[in-house]
């Protein structure tokens, strides 16, 4: 992705690491940002495959004469470092999500009610100070207000819910065009939706992608106030319903439930702890 | 059968292109335009009627005479794939439908596929870049019915911008 110059991993990646997708396409970001002239533009794809780690052992050799390199970025290594030390400009600040669409009538069936532009919110309780955590990224005061209600009504653990929302939409950054679904959650029946692709796993963990319907929210306070409705109500989600008092149980029991990925709660718990989210409960 | 699947392919690629050149049926074309993903399209209205309201804010299924499908969209693309892919695998996995490609051309901003499908169908894909995102049109119909839906490809991806 153009312009990345800085990023935090949660696990390592590459030759024999967690590789969990949002590490791996982190990196492959950074690499392609720094890209020496010998090697081709990676594919952003989430998996550490050949070309991925052969890009590594590239960038060890070049950047911080390896003699031997093992193929390997790890969270706090001296090749994510000197990446990182690399950059041109500073650390770039997630800035909040493009405003959706202004809907207008339409020849056809028009959708039964319009997606509205995105809110902002009065932080209920912390001021917009605290939301700036250490390593540069910025949790807009609005999630934080939006997570807290929904702790408030549903008992979800803000910090795992705003942990979710930093990695179900990348910081904001990846929410399908005019949903307002930062957390990646699908339509039902009768539920207004936009059609985007959505990642899906093999039983090997390999994965394929595939078009789903992604549910349409008037407000982002409607999404997190859904959100805390499914994880409270949901039979899937009875697990993770005893553990409301510990944010990080809560997010283990998230893991093969919410998502496929086998590391889901360790990634969730890894955030939480890498931007303070614990502080928002 | 592959000189079939080829004469078959090739039907489509003339009825999609070349169309302009012949006369083309009259049908009632219908413009529509979507705002999410602005995009507009084109369809027949004497051959497809909207297959009920649309919960999707990206576009709209129609239903066709004699068991056709039309479905006109925008699709998300919220973390960046090829158009290449997008039209090879996301989208026909999306429908689940296993397959087989006679036709295929695809290019920096725009991809055509055409053929069969399980059950005596065929099918007709176009998708389309749009800023970030895509939009495309995904017709499929019973192959005995190619007299009268190969000569509106031409059309409806004429349409789709």
């Amino acid at each position: 992705m153009a312009g990345t110059d800085h990023v935090h991993i949660l696990g390592s990646v590459g030759r024999g690491g967690l590789n969990s997708y949002f590490d791996v396409r982190a990196v492959q970001e950074i690499i392609n940002a720094h890209l020496p002239p010998s090697l081709a533009p990676l594919k952003i794809d989430g998996a550490a495959g050949p070309r991925t780690i052969a890009a590594i052992e590239e960038i060890e050799r070049r950047y911080i004469h390896m003699a031997k390199p093992d193929g390997r970025l790890d969270p706090h290594g001296p090749t994510l470092r000197r990446l990182n030390g690399t950059r041109k400009s500073a650390p770039s600040q997630r800035s909040a999500p493009p405003p959706p669409h202004i809907p207008e009538p339409s020849p056809r069936a028009a959708p039964a009610k319009p997606a509205a532009p995105l809110r902002a919110v009065a932080p209920a309780s912390r001021p917009a100070a605290r939301s700036r955590p250490k390593n540069g990224r910025v949790i807009p005061p609005a999630v934080i207000a939006a997570a807290q209600a929904s702790q408030r009504r549903w008992k979800v653990p803000a910090s795992v819910t705003i942990a979710q929302w930093s990695l179900e939409s990348g910081w904001g950054m990846r929410m399908p065009r005019g949903s307002n679904n930062p957390f990646g959650i699908k339509a039902g029946k009768g539920q207004r939706f936009v059609l985007a692709r959505t990642r899906e796993e093999h039983k090997d963990g390999s994965s394929y992608y595939i078009m789903a319907p992604f549910r349409v929210f008037d407000t982002m306070e409607e999404a997190f106030d859904q959100h805390g409705k499914l994880l409270a109500t949901h039979p899937a989600y009875k697990r993770a319903r005893t553990q409301l008092s510990d944010p990080d149980a809560y997010a283990d029991a998230l893991t093969g439930t919410y998502a496929t990925d086998h590391e889901y709660g360790k990634t969730l718990k890894g955030q939480m702890r890498a931007y303070d989210m614990y502080q928002y409960n | 059968m592959r000189g079939r699947i080829v004469l078959r392919a090739a039907s489509l690629v003339a009825a999609g292109w070349l169309v302009a050149a012949a006369p083309a049926p009259t049908h009632q074309w219908k413009a529509v335009r979507n705002t999410t993903f602005d995009y507009s399209a084109c369809y027949p209205a004497d051959l497809f009627r909207p297959a009920g309201a649309s919960l999707n804010v990206g576009g709209q299924d129609y239903v066709g005479r004699g068991g056709a499908r039309l479905q006109i969209s925008g699709l998300a693309n919220q973390y960046g794939d090829s158009l290449a892919v997008t039209a090879q695998q996301t989208i026909p996995n999306g429908f689940g439908l296993k397959r087989q490609v006679t036709y295929k051309v695809i290019k920096p901003d725009w991809a055509v596929l055409s053929g069969t499908l399980p059950g005596g169908r065929s099918f007709y894909q176009r998708v389309i870049r749009k800023q970030k995102d895509f939009a495309f049109f995904f017709l499929s119909y019973p192959s005995s019915l190619s007299a009268t839906y190969d000569p509106i490809v031409g059309r409806l991806g004429q349409c789709l911008r």
